[in-house]
């Protein structure tokens, strides 16, 4: 199982906010985001361009921002927690 | 008369918590949404003297939220207008107005206590992350998007930097700002500094605190470093 949350303005356009995937081995964050699109259509669109991460697109596995891990090939796990969200720019 | 103002907290803050916040200055970067709500909480606990850092003029589009001006002050430089404010609450405040951005030049006094991210954009709150990690200051950092925001702590040594938990963070053209918003996130950030300076630790760092009017919905995020 891998937890999902959805945070932010992407709460919005998605419901549940939080959804606990099935996953019995760990795979690269890029197929759970295909994955999670089938649970969440139109997902994909906000958070890619073509294979890349769109700009203001911020997800942290397990706490730690997948920029500084390997990106969309950071594996995720069972047990693991997966936070998308754009965070607000605005002051 | 200065008994008198803070008569409602004395069960709250100790006689020595209160000489605390007297003794501290916090550096507020940007005098907005966030910083204005940020620097007049400060005052009214009692904080002895902020700096007020904003190259800004009032606009007749920040009277929906920005609380320490008015019609009147429109055209003024904020960092000034909210000097005065500040001052017709409590005048024993030390307060200094600076006109002017941040930058990789901006100095934080090295009697800063806290410093305040109350900023609109990623670009100048990362310059103000590495002045802060420069200076070892905390920083309270918040950020908004219509009814949404967040917020956390980066400590001096013991965090990941803000660049570092928002890479990839984008700009908005003119990201909504409400009233309310501010409001919640501005307390919070007023909260964790009284925390800070009171030497009740950061509640904080190292979490991400992600609030949303919208639901009412307050989630923590644990990060790691």
């Amino acid at each position: 199982m891998v937890k999902i949350k959805l945070l932010g303005t992407l709460r919005l356009r998605f419901t549940p906010w939080q959804k606990e995937i099935p996953l019995k081995d760990s795979l690269p964050l890029a197929e759970l985001l295909a994955l999670l699109e089938k649970e969440y259509p139109g997902l994909l669109a906000h958070l890619l361009e073509g294979k890349e991460l769109k700009p203001g697109v911020v997800i942290l596995v397990n706490g730690k921002n997948i920029h500084h891990l390997a990106g969309l090939e950071t594996r995720v796990s069972p047990g693991d927690t997966v936070v998308i969200f754009p965070p607000g720019a605005g002051g | 008369m200065r008994e008198s103002i803070f008569a409602r907290q004395k069960a709250l803050l100790s006689p020595e918590e209160q000489a605390r916040l007297r003794a501290a200055t916090v550096f507020v970067a940007g005098i907005g949404g966030l910083g204005g709500f940020v620097a007049e909480g400060l005052t009214r606990f009692g904080i002895g003297g902020l700096v007020l850092v904003d190259p800004d003029r009032v606009s007749p589009s920040d009277l929906n939220r920005q609380i320490l001006y008015t019609a009147k002050d429109v055209g003024a430089f904020k960092a000034q207008v909210a000097k005065e404010r500040l001052l017709a609450i409590r005048d024993d405040l030390w307060v200094e107005a600076w006109v002017q951005p941040v930058s990789e030049r901006t100095v934080i006094p090295s009697q800063t206590k806290v410093v305040v991210d109350a900023l609109d954009n990623w670009e100048s709150r990362f310059v103000l992350d590495e002045l802060a990690r420069k200076a070892g200051k905390y920083l309270v950092h918040a950020g908004l998007s219509g009814f949404f925001g967040q917020v956390t702590t980066i400590s001096p040594d013991a965090t990941s930097r803000l660049k570092d938990i928002f890479a990839g963070a984008g700009e908005e053209a003119v990201p909504s700002a409400v009233f309310s918003i501010c409001a919640v996130l501005a307390a919070l950030q007023v909260q964790e500094v009284i925390n800070i300076v009171c030497g009740r630790g950061p509640r904080l760092a190292g979490r991400l605190l992600v609030v949303d009017l919208e639901h009412y919905s307050f989630e923590m995020v644990p990060l790691v470093k």
